[in-house]
C-alpha cells in the first residue's frame, strides 16, 4: 500500500551474544529459574522535574511484578547491586556498525536511565546510551537515513500476567542490544523489510549475533499526518508489513469515526460519568456479567455522547479503542450499545439502562464491570483517550498481535523519562574507534552475499537466500563435510524447509550427521533426501540409518522392474512408473545407463 | 565554551559539522553535557564544538521543603543519607532531597504526619554531636506525644540508632530509624515503603530505639529489628540491615503487622542522657597487627573497644601492651570478629592473660555497639563501666544463648 502522506521509520533492535552489558552473566545459554522475588514500582520524576506521562499512566494501574530469578542472572539484574562497567566487547561490535553505516560516534559515551514502569526492568528504567549519530544503510530503493545507533539493556522477559500481577524472568534482562533508528524515510512496507533484513544483517555479519527466536525485534515508527504511533516489538519480519497495513486502515477509519463524532456533539466536549447500574443484572442471563458479577465487582454504565453507530459499525471501531484501554487495567467487561443486545443482555437490560442514562438518538452507553477504586481512573483515562483522538491526535505506542493487528499499549513517552546513570563515568569512544577499525570492516548483505557466490561457485540466487536468511555457517559447515556445495546450498534452502512445512522440525545437528554418513558411505542426494525426510517424521538418525528404504535400488532391482513396465514411455513416466512400486531412492545415473 | 549558558538553557550547537539541538546540562573538564530533544545526553568535547545559539530558560519553581509541626502523630525527622537525597544532574552528584513530603505519599492515611529537616549529611560524616541532636529533637517529639521516625543513611545507621538506644534511658513514644538502599529518584526506591512500614510500625508502641528495613530482595514486606542488635551485613540488597541472630521484633507483610520477639513497651516519660564521651577508639585485631600501632590509637583516648579473633584473642605482644594501657587507667572491652557468639576469656591462657590485664568481656555484644555504650557509660557512669559494660542495659547483651 502506497499512501501520500505516510511517513515510516524503524526502530531495529539486536540482541548480541557477548555476555550482559552491565554485569557478567551470559547472555546466550542460562534461563533455568531457581528462585523468584516481587516488586512494586513508583512513579518518580526526570531531571528537569518533571513527571512523563507514560510514566504517570503506568502509576495508575498499580500493579505487582514478580521476577524469576534464573542461572544467568545476579544481583545486577536483581537491582541489588550497581550496574558494573560496560562490556567492551558489546560496546565495540556497536562501534564497527557504526562505521559501516558511515554514522558519525560520539567523542564520549553517556549512559542513560530511561524510565519504563511496567515491570520489564528491575531498577524501573532501562540502561541506554547514544553510540553514533546520523548515517545511512543503501538499499535496492535508495539510501534510507539512520538517525541514531544507541546501545542498551534488553528487558525482561514476560512469563504470564494475571491482573494486577505479572511475572518477568530475568534471563533476558541485561543482553546488550543494538538499536538502530532509520529516518522517517521509508517507502512502504516492503520496503521497510528490506531495510529491516539489511540492518539486522549487518549487526548478524559482526559474528555477535545472539541466535535466537527474540534476537530481532523492531519498532515501526508510522504517521498519517495524525501523530507518531509506535509498534513496539515486532519479532517476525512479516509483522511489520501485517501490522503497518492494519495500523494504516486503523488510522483511516478512526478518522472517519471522529470526523463524524464531531458532526455530532460540535464542540462539547467529551464527559465519561460512570452509574452503578448492578441492580440491573440481579438475574441477568449474560455469562460474563454474572461470572464478574459474582467475582464481586460491580456493573457501571456510562453515556457515550454522539457516538451511536460509531462504536461498532462497519470500519467504524471506537469499541475498540475503549476496549483496548480498559484491558490494560485488568477489566475483561466492556460492554456497549452498538453490540446490544447480544452477549446474553436483552431488551429488559438495555432499556432499564436506557431510563437510568436517557440517551439522545445519536448517543450511544458502554457498562464496564469493575470495582469501585477503579472507577473514578476509567473515568479519567477513557475521556483522555477519547479527547486526544477526537483532536485527531493519533500518536501513542502500541503492539502488534499475531494475527497482524494492532493495539494500545500506552502513552508516547517523552523525553522527560530520560535521565543519567550516575552509576557509570562517561566512556571515552574516540580512542575506542582504531580499535574497532582493527576488527575489520563488517560487510553489507549484497557485499557478503557476492563474497560467498565466488568463494563456493554457487548460483547468484541461492548465495543471496543464505546471507539474507543467516544460513551461512549451516551452508559452511555441511559444505565442509565434503558434500558439493551445490547440493549443500539446495538442500538447506528447498528440500529441508519443504520437509519441515509438511512434516516437523529438522535439527541441524542430524542434518549435520546425515551428511556425514551419506559421504562416508557413498549415498547421493536421493538417499539424503529419503534421509532427511525420515527425520522430519520423528525417527532418529540410529533408527534412520538402519532403514535399508534409505539404499538405492540396485542396478539388478531396477533392471528388474524396467523389464515389467512396458515400452516406449518417456524417462518421466517411467520414474512416475517406478515411485508407484517402492518408496527407495532410484539412483538417476544408473537408470539413465539402463534406459539408453 | 563561550557565552552565559545555564542549566536548562535551550541551545543549538555546531558539533563535527552535524548540528545539534538540545538543553544545556553542564560544562565541565572541557565536555559539555547537553540533552537532546528525545532525552539522551550527549557529552561534546569543548574543542569540536561550537555554540550556535541559545535561549535562556524560564526559572522552575524552585522546591523548598515546608516544615509540619504536630503533636500526638508521628514526627519523620530527615538526617539526610540515601533516602533524603537525589541526584543533583548537574554535577552528577548527591545532594539533598528538599521536598521530605513527597517521599511520603499516601503512607501513613489515617495518621497526624510531621515533617522536619534536622541534618542533611551522609551518613558516613556523623559525629556524636549528630547523635546528641538527633536524640534532643526526637525528645522534644516525645513530649509533644510524637512517635519519631529518623530517615538515616545505611551505612552508619546501627551506630546511630545503637547511641540514641543508650541515650534514651526512657522513651514515652516509639523511634524507629529507616533507611533506603535505592534513592528516592529510582521508580524501584525501597524508601517509600520503608517509611510507610516505619509509620506502621509506631503503633505497637515499642519503647525501644529500633530500625525498620525491607524484610527481604521483595517489596511488601518488612522487618523491625532491635537498634542494639542489628548491623548492616551488605553493601547493596535492600535486606541488609538485620539482627545478628535473625530475630525480628516484627514484621509487616502487606499492611498486617505480627509481632514476634518480645519487646520493652513505652513508659510514662521520655528520659534521656545527652553525654557521650567520644575519647574511645574501635580497633580490628589482625595477624601482624604491631603493638605500636595500638599505642598510637590509644594516644589520648580513655577507652579502646577490640575486636579479637574467635572467643576475643590478640597476639602475646599486643596483650603486652594492653596490659600497658590498662595500667594507665584506659578501660579495655574485648568483643569478637565472628559477631555471632561469646566472648570468653576462660578458655584459652591468651584469654587469661587478657583477663589479667584488665580486660572486659561482654559477653555477646556486637563490636559497633560496644564502642557506642562504651561512649554513653564513660560519659555517664565511669564509676560503674566495668559492671555495666558486661550485663544487658538496652538488651544489647543476650545472657542465655539459644539455638
Amino acid at each position: 500500500m502506497s499512501h501520500a502522506q505516510i511517513k515510516l521509520g524503524l526502530e531495529i533492535h539486536v540482541q548480541l551474544n557477548t555476555g550482559k552489558l552491565f554485569c557478567q552473566c551470559d547472555s546466550v545459554r542460562g534461563g533455568d529459574k531457581s528462585s523468584s522475588f516481587s516488586r512494586r514500582l513508583w512513579a518518580v520524576s526526570g531531571e528537569m522535574g518533571l513527571t512523563d506521562r507514560a510514566v504517570s499512566y503506568e502509576k495508575d494501574r498499580a500493579r505487582v511484578f514478580q521476577y524469576e530469578i534464573t542461572d544467568n542472572s545476579c544481583l545486577v539484574e536483581m537491582d541489588e547491586d550497581p550496574p558494573h562497567p560496560i562490556n567492551k566487547d558489546a560496546l565495540l561490535v556497536a562501534l564497527r556498525v557504526a562505521l559501516a553505516l558511515k554514522s558519525d560516534i560520539l567523542d564520549h559515551l553517556t549512559v542513560m536511565r530511561k524510565i519504563v514502569v511496567d515491570g520489564s526492568n528491575t531498577a524501573g528504567f532501562q540502561r541506554t546510551s547514544l553510540v553514533a549519530l546520523g548515517g545511512h544503510v543503501e538499499t535496492s530503493r535508495g539510501p534510507v537515513k539512520i538517525l541514531t545507533i544507541c546501545i542498551e539493556e534488553d528487558s525482561a522477559r514476560r512469563v504470564s500476567e494475571d491482573g494486577k500481577k505479572v511475572l518477568y524472568s530475568l534471563d533476558r534482562l541485561g543482553i546488550p542490544l543494538l538499536e538502530i533508528a532509520t529516518g522517517p524515510d521509508i517507502k512502504d512496507e516492503a520496503h521497510a523489510v528490506e531495510v529491516a533484513r539489511e540492518i539486522s544483517f549487518l549487526v548478524a555479519s559482526s559474528g555477535h549475533f545472539r541466535s535466537s527466536a527474540e534476537a530481532i525485534r523492531q519498532d515501526v515508527n508510522l504517521s498519517l499526518g495524525y501523530g507518531r504511533v509506535e509498534i513496539k516489538g515486532v519479532s517476525k519480519l512479516s509483522l511489520i508489513s501485517d501490522g503497518a497495513r492494519n495500523e494504516i486502515n486503523r488510522q483511516l477509519s478512526l478518522a472517519k469515526a471522529m470526523e463524524a463524532l464531531k458532526n455530532n456533539i460540535g464542540t462539547e466536549s467529551i464527559e465519561i460519568k460512570f452509574v452503578d447500574c448492578s441492580a440491573t443484572f440481579v438475574g441477568t442471563e449474560s455469562k460474563l456479567v454474572s461470572k464478574e458479577l459474582e467475582n464481586g465487582r460491580k456493573a457501571f454504565c456510562s453515556l457515550l455522547k454522539g457516538m451511536n453507530g460509531l462504536l461498532r459499525k462497519g470500519d467504524l471501531r471506537i469499541g475498540k479503542e475503549i476496549a483496548d484501554l480498559v484491558k490494560l487495567f485488568g477489566i475483561r467487561g466492556l460492554l456497549h450499545s452498538d453490540e446490544l443486545p447480544g452477549y446474553g443482555i436483552g431488551s429488559r437490560e438495555t432499556d432499564s439502562i436506557k431510563k437510568i442514562l436517557a440517551p439522545a438518538a445519536n448517543d450511544a452507553f458502554m457498562i464496564v464491570l469493575c470495582n469501585d477504586a477503579q472507577v473514578k481512573t476509567l473515568e479519567k483515562e477513557i475521556k483522555e483517550r477519547l479527547t486526544k483522538l477526537l483532536s485527531l491526535d493519533f500518536s501513542e505506542t502500541r503492539s502488534v498481535s499475531e494475527d497482524g493487528t494492532t493495539y494500545f499499549l500506552r502513552p508516547l513517552p517523552g523525553g522527560e523519562r530520560m535521565y543519567p546513570e550516575t552509576d557509570i563515568p562517561n566512556v571515552d569512544l574516540v580512542n575506542m574507534i582504531a580499535e574497532a577499525m582493527d576488527l575489520g570492516p563488517i560487510d553489507s548483505l549484497s557485499t557478503a552475499a557476492e563474497k560467498l557466490q565466488k568463494e563456493y561457485d554457487i548460483s547468484a540466487q541461492d548465495s543471496s537466500v543464505l546471507v539474507r536468511e543467516f544460513k551461512v555457517n549451516e551452508f559452511r559447515e555441511l559444505t565442509a563435510i565434503g558434500q558439493d556445495a551445490r547440493l549443500s546450498a539446495r538442500m538447506l534452502l528447498q528440500t529441508i524447509p519443504e520437509l519441515e512445512n509438511h512434516k516437523g522440525k529438522i535439527e541441524f545437528e542430524n542434518i549435520a550427521n546425515i551428511f556425514r554418513y551419506a559421504r562416508e558411505n557413498g549415498l547421493k542426494r536421493e538417499s539424503i533426501e529419503v534421509m532427511l525426510g525420515l527425520i522430519a517424521s520423528g525417527q532418529s538418525i540410529e533408527q534412520v540409518i538402519k532403514d535399508p528404504g534409505i539404499l538405492p535400488l540396485s542396478e539388478a532391482e531396477l533392471k528388474k522392474i524396467l523389464s515389467e513396465i512396458e515400452d516406449g514411455l518417456k524417462p518421466g513416466q517411467i520414474i512416475a512408473k517406478i515411485r508407484k512400486l517402492t518408496k527407495r531412492p532410484i539412483d538417476t545415473e544408473v537408470l539413465q545407463r539402463l534406459l539408453k | 565554551m563561550k557565552g552565559n549558558i545555564n542549566f536548562g538553557d535551550k541551545i543549538k550547537l555546531l558539533h563535527k559539522g552535524n548540528e545539534i539541538e538540545g538543553t544545556f546540562i553542564s560544562f565541565e573538564n572541557g565536555i559539555i553535557t547537553v540533552k537532546l530533544n528525545n532525552g539522551y545526553n550527549v557529552a561534546l568535547s569543548d574543542e569540536n564544538t561550537e555554540v550556535i545559539s541559545s535561549q535562556a530558560a524560564k526559572k522552575n519553581k524552585e522546591i523548598r521543603n515546608e516544615e509540619h509541626e504536630v503533636t500526638d502523630g508521628v514526627m519523620i525527622l530527615a538526617t539526610g543519607g540515601t533516602i533524603a537525597s537525589r541526584v543533583d544532574y548537574t554535577t552528577g552528584a548527591v545532594k539533598p532531597h528538599l521536598d521530605i513530603s513527597s517521599l511520603i505519599g499516601d503512607s501513613g492515611t489515617g495518621v497526624n504526619l510531621g515533617t522536619k529537616v534536622i541534618d542533611n549529611i551522609l551518613s558516613e560524616n556523623v559525629t556524636p554531636d549528630k547523635w546528641i541532636s538527633m536524640a534532643t529533637h526526637a525528645k522534644r517529639e516525645m513530649d509533644r506525644g510524637n512517635h519519631v521516625v529518623i530517615l538515616h543513611g545505611t551505612d552508619t545507621m546501627t551506630y546511630s540508632a545503637s547511641a540514641l538506644a543508650f541515650m534514651f534511658e526512657k522513651q514515652s513514644r516509639s523511634l524507629t530509624f529507616t533507611g533506603s538502599q535505592r534513592s528516592p529518584d529510582r521508580p524501584s526506591s525501597d524508601a517509600f515503603e520503608n517509611i510507610a512500614s516505619s509509620i506502621a510500625f509506631s503503633a505497637l508502641n515499642v519503647g525501644e530505639v529500633t530500625i525498620s528495613m525491607h524484610n527481604s530482595t521483595s517489596d511488601f514486606s518488612e522487618r523491625l529489628l532491635r537498634a542494639t542488635r542489628s548491623r548492616k551485613m551488605h553493601t547493596t540488597r535492600r535486606d541488609a540491615i538485620r539482627d545478628i541472630y535473625g530475630k525480628d521484633l516484627a514484621r509487616i507483610k502487606d499492611g498486617k503487622i505480627t509481632a514476634i520477639e518480645e519487646f520493652r513497651n513505652t513508659d510514662e516519660v521520655s528520659i534521656i542522657s545527652t553525654k557521650l564521651d567520644e575519647r574511645v577508639a574501635l580497633v580490628y585485631f589482625y595477624p601482624s597487627f604491631e603493638p605500636s600501632t595500638l599505642s598510637a590509637i590509644a594516644e589520648s583516648k580513655r577507652a579502646l573497644v577490640i575486636m579479637g579473633t574467635g572467643l576475643g584473642h590478640v597476639s602475646e605482644g599486643i596483650t603486652k601492651e594492653i596490659k600497658r594501657l590498662t595500667k594507665d587507667g584506659i578501660k579495655v572491652v574485648m568483643t569478637s570478629q565472628c559477631l555471632a557468639g561469646n566472648v570468653n576469656l576462660n578458655v584459652y591462657s591468651t584469654g587469661r592473660e587478657l583477663k589479667n590485664a584488665g580486660v572486659i568481656s561482654a559477653g555477646d555484644i556486637l563490636p559497633e555497639v560496644a564502642l557506642t555504650k562504651t561512649m554513653y557509660l564513660m560519659g555517664n557512669y565511669e564509676d560503674q563501666f566495668d559492671e555495666l559494660m558486661q550485663i544487658p542495659i538496652r538488651r544489647e547483651i543476650n545472657r542465655r544463648l539459644q539455638n
